[in-house]
């Protein structure tokens, strides 16, 4: 996959939500919106974009169709390099976070 | 089913490239989204699926390549000219629609298929190099013309915005590749 610049927040959210499994579309849109309290609001049109970039190069891959109680829905998952990507961007954050705080003079909240 | 329902509908019908669960899928998903969303907001997740739909058919066509995105866009801009300067020439709103509003469409909608964007760019200089260049040279040498300072401003326009298509053509194929 190769170097990669820093991931956008829809993205990196987007990833993070299929961190602990499988989610379709409207399941990524909830966890998106519940892990940024309502910050980050992704539509449709922007999310299935998204996943298709992230799909073609690799970083989610689709999971298959399954009916849990309504109609048949296409579920994604993390692949190992998502898994990767997702794992460096949150160390890369983190890093940042800690030097912004040390900095500052604070703790982290 | 709603007028919104239609609308998602009718939109994810347009999608290529994609097999029809993808299509069930992705308006199953806007409905959900927008189940209590206000109208703003259900016009806003409709406009998003435009851009799904521009955008899957970008990548179908040309697989994201920059090569075959300007060669297409350039076509698709040639194909454009005799429509946009054979309507232009009419005076009225007609002639201003479709002489300037269509390739400034088109520019906006080349931020989601940056063949649109290419396609402006053709339009807009071939009007700068049919159009504007003779007069441009006329304003230049007859400094005392009246409405000299009008031509310079509708030049320097024009020459703009081929100028702003290369750039929303090239800064869109490198967003939509990106992640």
């Amino acid at each position: 996959m190769g170097e990669s610049a820093p991931l956008r927040e829809p993205t990196f959210l987007m990833l993070a939500a299929l961190g602990p499994g499988p989610l379709h579309g409207y399941g990524i849109i909830k966890a998106v919106a519940e892990m940024s309290e309502g910050r980050v609001k992704l539509r449709a049109g922007t999310l299935y974009g998204a996943l298709e970039r992230l799909e073609a190069q690799g970083y989610v891959v689709f999971d298959g169709e399954r009916a849990e109680g309504g109609p048949p829905r296409r579920y994604y998952r993390l692949s190992d390099d998502g898994r990767a990507l997702l794992r460096d961007e949150a160390e890369r954050l983190a890093a940042n976070a800690r030097v912004a705080f040390t900095r500052l003079g604070v703790r982290p909240t | 089913m709603t007028l919104h329902g239609c609308a998602v509908r009718w939109v994810v019908g347009r999608f290529v490239g994609v097999d029809v669960s993808y299509r069930d899928e992705v308006a199953a998903t806007a409905l959900e989204s927008t189940a209590d969303a206000g109208r703003w907001d259900r016009l806003a997740e409709v406009s998003a699926l435009v851009g799904l739909a521009l955008r899957l058919r970008w990548r179908h066509r040309t697989a994201g390549r920059e090569d075959r995105t300007w060669r297409q866009g350039l076509c698709l801009g040639a194909l454009s000219v005799p429509v946009v300067f054979g309507v232009g020439q009419v005076s009225g709103a007609g002639g201003v629609l479709l002489g300037i509003a269509a390739p400034a469409l088109l520019l906006v909608l080349g931020r989601f298929d940056p063949r649109l964007a290419a396609a402006a760019l053709v339009v807009w200089f071939w009007r700068l190099v049919v159009g504007d260049l003779g007069g441009l040279a006329t304003a230049l040498a007859t400094p005392a013309e009246d409405g000299r300072v009008a031509l310079l401003a509708r030049w320097f326009l024009m020459a703009s915005g081929v100028g702003v298509a290369w750039v929303v053509t090239r800064r869109s194929i490198r967003r939509l590749n990106a992640i």
